[in-house]
């Protein structure tokens, strides 16, 4: 009974340091709710912000993502470790290279107990989002709130006029957009039907080749001098035989396969090998909401505004 | 038998790693052209800084001039990055630290004119100086990263018996040094 209640005693103390643990985030263990789901960009451990503000945020950085390639961590936590937000907002950029190849990453972070916000540009956002408009969106649309409290009005006013000033940016354009589907990387089922095909396509034309290669003299291509057809009716087969020679050593080789017997419906003749490739392109979901998203490696070279309120 | 050299004199080439010498060093370069870009940024800052200041406060004359000067001798030392010597490396960093404290003492000054604290135009340029601050530290990181990787490799056995043939030496690093090199800090 003494072990049972030691026992107890340890496990709530253990939980109650984890408590207090969880309220100081590092870069490690901030939880990056981005990589479990590419939808969210809004990072919200410890509730300060309401679950409408930060859908509302999220739906606003999704749409930024798939139209300018901007990839966005929004953070908003009670105690940061070291309380410097730019340090904090850098490393953590840097760290997980948030950003796509155009560099254009976007850290806004806001640490309510240390008092201190900061918005980070990444390198090739800077041309974009200047310093002083980053400024001056923190003067004009954050600060304010900052001061009453308010951390969703804040926060939303601060990430709708980042996002204004992003989207009305013309030469900021989506690197993946040429592939219809927005999003830095795309439908990763996408992606991997394309690969299939390529490699596909990339055995089909080395067999061929292989097929046409004299195996005396390695000459290449054979000609076809001859060609039978076969066709047995019973079993519903055409044996089909053609026959080669080497233009340059005389080898003449048969090749011979079978197909299906074409019955006049025009689809006897199918190659069956068509069935995953039609499975592979339909099954691509759009939107996905439960795939994880990843980190193009950015870098931060320091750019953007900071302070404390 | 010349090609028999050739190719016996490729190999040992790239045994004692001489094309990763030449990456390493270029990066050094790339690293280094990155640092004199951002203070040459915080050079181009200051003009503006200045006059936008003197709008509000002229008669600190002398704070301002302190600044006008140090960026004028900042400005006139730029450094061959193949010729990055210890003094010369010690040189710039004196002449730009100078140009960091004369800052510092402005914007220290600034503090006593609430209205120029308070226009917006200022509030955005001290944004700049600050995010220019912020890109220095940021590109003299990432130069002494290339120096260290640079210098590991070359000092390293084996790559220390040919890197001095090749004429690759060692190079230096920024020291963080004795307050000068300190960013304003800026209080709101």
């Amino acid at each position: 009974m003494r072990k049972m209640l030691c026992l107890i005693l340890f496990l709530f103390v253990c939980r109650s340091t984890m408590l207090l643990q969880a309220a100081t985030y590092t870069v490690d263990n901030l939880p990056m709710v981005y990589l479990q789901d590419r939808t969210k960009h809004v990072i919200n451990p410890d509730g300060i912000l309401s679950p409408q503000v930060v859908q509302q945020m999220d739906s606003l950085l999704y749409r930024l993502e798939t139209v300018k390639g901007v990839q966005s961590v929004v953070a908003v936590v009670e105690r940061i470790e070291g309380g410097d937000c730019y340090e904090f907002a850098i490393t953590l950029g840097n760290q997980y290279g948030v950003g796509n190849q155009a560099n254009t990453g976007l850290i806004i972070l806001l640490s309510t107990e240390d008092r201190c916000y900061q918005i980070l540009t990444g390198e090739g956002l800077e041309g974009t989002l200047p310093d002083a408009i980053c400024r001056r969106i923190e003067n004009r649309k954050m600060v304010p709130h900052l001061k009453t409290g308010d951390w969703d009005q804040a926060m939303l006013q601060t990430v709708a006029a980042v996002c204004g000033v992003i989207e009305g940016d013309e030469s900021l354009l989506n690197p993946g957009l040429g592939e219809g589907r927005g999003s830095n990387g795309g439908n990763p089922l996408f992606g991997l039907a394309l690969c299939i095909v390529v490699v596909a396509m990339a055995v089909s034309w080395y067999a061929s080749r292989k097929r046409n290669t004299c195996p005396k003299c390695g000459a290449y291509p054979l000609r076809r001098y001859n060609s039978q057809v076969e066709v047995d009716r019973i079993n519903g087969i055409e044996h089909h035989r053609e026959y080669f020679r080497c233009p340059k050593c005389g080898h003449t080789e048969c090749h011979s396969h079978d197909e299906p017997f074409d019955n006049g419906t025009g689809f006897g003749g199918f190659p069956p090998v068509a069935g995953p490739f039609h499975r592979g392109f339909g099954g691509g979901n759009f939107g996905g909401g439960f795939t994880g998203g990843s980190f193009g490696g950015g870098s931060f070279g320091g750019g953007g505004s900071g302070g404390r309120f | 038998m010349t090609a028999a050299i050739a190719l016996v004199c490729m190999v040992l080439l790239n045994s004692c790693s001489y094309n990763e010498m030449v990456e390493k060093d270029e990066a050094v370069s790339t690293a280094w052209s990155n640092v004199e870009t951002q203070y040459q940024r915080r050079a181009d800052l200051i003009p503006n800084l200045v006059n936008t200041v003197k709008g509000y406060a002229a008669h600190e004359s002398s704070t301002l001039e302190a600044v006008v000067e140090a960026r004028s001798k900042a400005t006139q030392i730029t450094i061959d990055p193949a010729d990055l010597t210890a003094e010369k490396l010690a040189e710039y960093q004196k002449a730009q630290g100078a140009v960091t404290s004369a800052l510092g003492k402005l914007l220290a000054v600034t503090e006593n004119y609430p209205q120029l604290r308070a226009s917006e135009n200022f509030s955005e340029l001290q944004a700049q100086l600050e995010g220019t601050e912020n890109r220095i530290t940021e590109a003299r990181k990432r130069y002494n990263e290339a120096v260290q990787d640079y210098n590991v490799l070359i000092r390293s056995f084996p790559n220390n018996l040919f890197a001095g043939m090749f004429g690759f030496s060692k190079k230096e690093k920024f020291e963080a040094s004795s307050g000068a090199e300190e960013a304003p800090e800026v209080e709101f």
